[in-house]
């Protein structure tokens, strides 16, 4: 694997935090590994021209979680999963009803929450992250919030108090 | 709950804290794969690049014999080789919209149903597909295809197990049975594929897949094999009646697309 050291030490220190970012496009574990790995071994095939792994990664990983949900790779809902490495009881309820939640947005608006609230990206790299102008990702925004707010309805407060 | 803003980062964080990755092996994977693209890429710049030189040889070649007398030819004694420039892909409108008529034809039949129509992608993005759920009262199948036309997806250059080449300079890529998992998934799920890939020497692209289930990933399969087999895949892939996106120039991506080309998991 000669000529791949840099990309592998990058790609090891990011796995865990990009697979964090993937589960929560995507709710479900398997799905997430796919998307982990199709989004660095892209990296991989241009690495030599990536300024900023990071922000690569994170871009190239939004847009496409959003073209593999437009091709129905990915239709379907995740089905029941067993809570892995889980140290609170807290933690289970919160991940489904969140999976749950999220599961309910469209993959553009999934997207926008998970960048803007998960990766802390403002609204303007949002926009430029996914191709949309900044209005577009705030009228988004917040449309995805009112509807995260139905979903989670009173769990919300309890989620929050654990 | 207005403050949903404030405390969702928090909880995507707190929901989030424990994962892991599930595969030990998701590192190397994904560097095969990575190597795979490239090695992909490469072959294909190589190919794109010696053939622009060879057209380019070919058109002087030319206006050397224009220019020249027959008796300076028959002095070198040598024929020059004439080149003639592959054309580029036929400027075609294809819509994701036709490629789902042209679709629904071939697979319509007696006693198939057919569902759930998709499409996806834009002649302008260079890439258009659709889907069909097909079911003949054994199982519903999903069968997709994709069409593009910049050359960037045959899976045959440089051959390989399953290429073929066929008169008129296409080649064909056929897999059968093949699993979607290359882990334990599959035996959770038994989907398996039949595929076709096949590809003109102008660049344009058309691939059919074919599963024994209504869908790609995650979803336990619902008949042995999938409707079609490869020949029958290959038969629909032959069609003169794909109209196909115009041709996009070959160019380094950055928002990279994922392949249509199947890769281990």
């Amino acid at each position: 694997m000669a000529g791949t050291g840099d990309f592998e030490e990058f790609a090891r220190a990011g796995i865990p935090r990009l697979y964090r970012t993937a589960w929560l496009l995507t709710g479900d574990r398997h799905h997430a590994e796919d998307l982990v790995q199709d989004t660095l071994a892209n990296m991989l095939k241009t690495w030599a021209r990536i300024d900023n792994p990071g922000a690569y990664a994170r871009t190239a990983m939004a847009r496409t979680f959003i073209s593999q949900r437009r091709r129905r790779s990915w239709s379907e809902r995740p089905t029941a999963e067993l809570p892995e490495q889980v140290a609170r009881v807290g933690d289970v309820e919160l991940r489904m009803a969140l999976r749950e939640a999220l599961g309910e947005l469209a993959p553009l608006d999934r997207a926008v929450l998970v960048l803007r609230y998960f990766e802390d990206r403002s609204v303007e790299q949002v926009a430029l992250d996914l191709g949309k102008n900044a209005s577009a990702i705030t009228t988004r925004t917040a449309r995805a919030l009112d509807r995260l707010r139905v979903v989670l309805g009173d769990n919300a407060v309890q989620l929050i108090a654990h | 709950m207005n403050n949903l803003n404030d405390t969702l980062p928090s909880l995507m964080d707190r929901a989030t804290e424990n994962l892991e990755p599930v595969s030990t092996d998701l590192l190397d994977r994904t560097v095969q794969q990575g190597l795979r693209l490239r090695r992909r890429r490469t072959t294909l710049l190589s190919v794109t690049g010696a053939g622009a030189v060879l057209a380019t040889a070919g058109l002087v070649a030319g206006g050397i014999q224009l220019l020249g007398t027959p008796s300076e030819a028959s002095v070198s004694g040598t024929p020059v080789p004439i080149v003639t420039p592959t054309p580029l892909a036929k400027p075609a409108a294809g819509t994701p919209q036709q490629a789902l008529a042209t679709l629904k034809r071939l697979i319509a039949a007696p006693g198939r149903t057919l569902s759930e129509p998709t499409v996806h992608g834009s002649a302008k993005g260079g890439f258009i597909g659709a889907s069909y759920l097909v079911d003949d009262g054994n199982g519903a199948s999903l069968v997709e295809v994709m069409l593009s036309a910049d050359g960037t997806a045959n899976p045959c250059f440089g051959g390989g197990p399953g290429c073929t080449t066929n008169p008129d300079g296409s080649s064909m890529y056929s897999s059968s049975d093949e699993p979607e998992y290359s882990d334990a998934r599959n035996e959770q799920y038994g989907v398996f594929l039949n595929r076709v890939e096949l590809s003109y020497p102008d660049g344009r692209y058309i691939g059919l897949v074919n599963y024994n289930g209504p869908a790609e990933k995650g979803i336990k399969h619902t008949r042995a094999k999938p409707l079609f087999t490869a020949a029958q895949l290959a038969t629909m892939a032959r069609s003169k009646t794909w109209k196909f996106p115009a041709a996009t120039a070959v160019k380094p991506s950055t928002t990279d697309k994922p392949s249509a080309n199947r890769k281990g998991r």
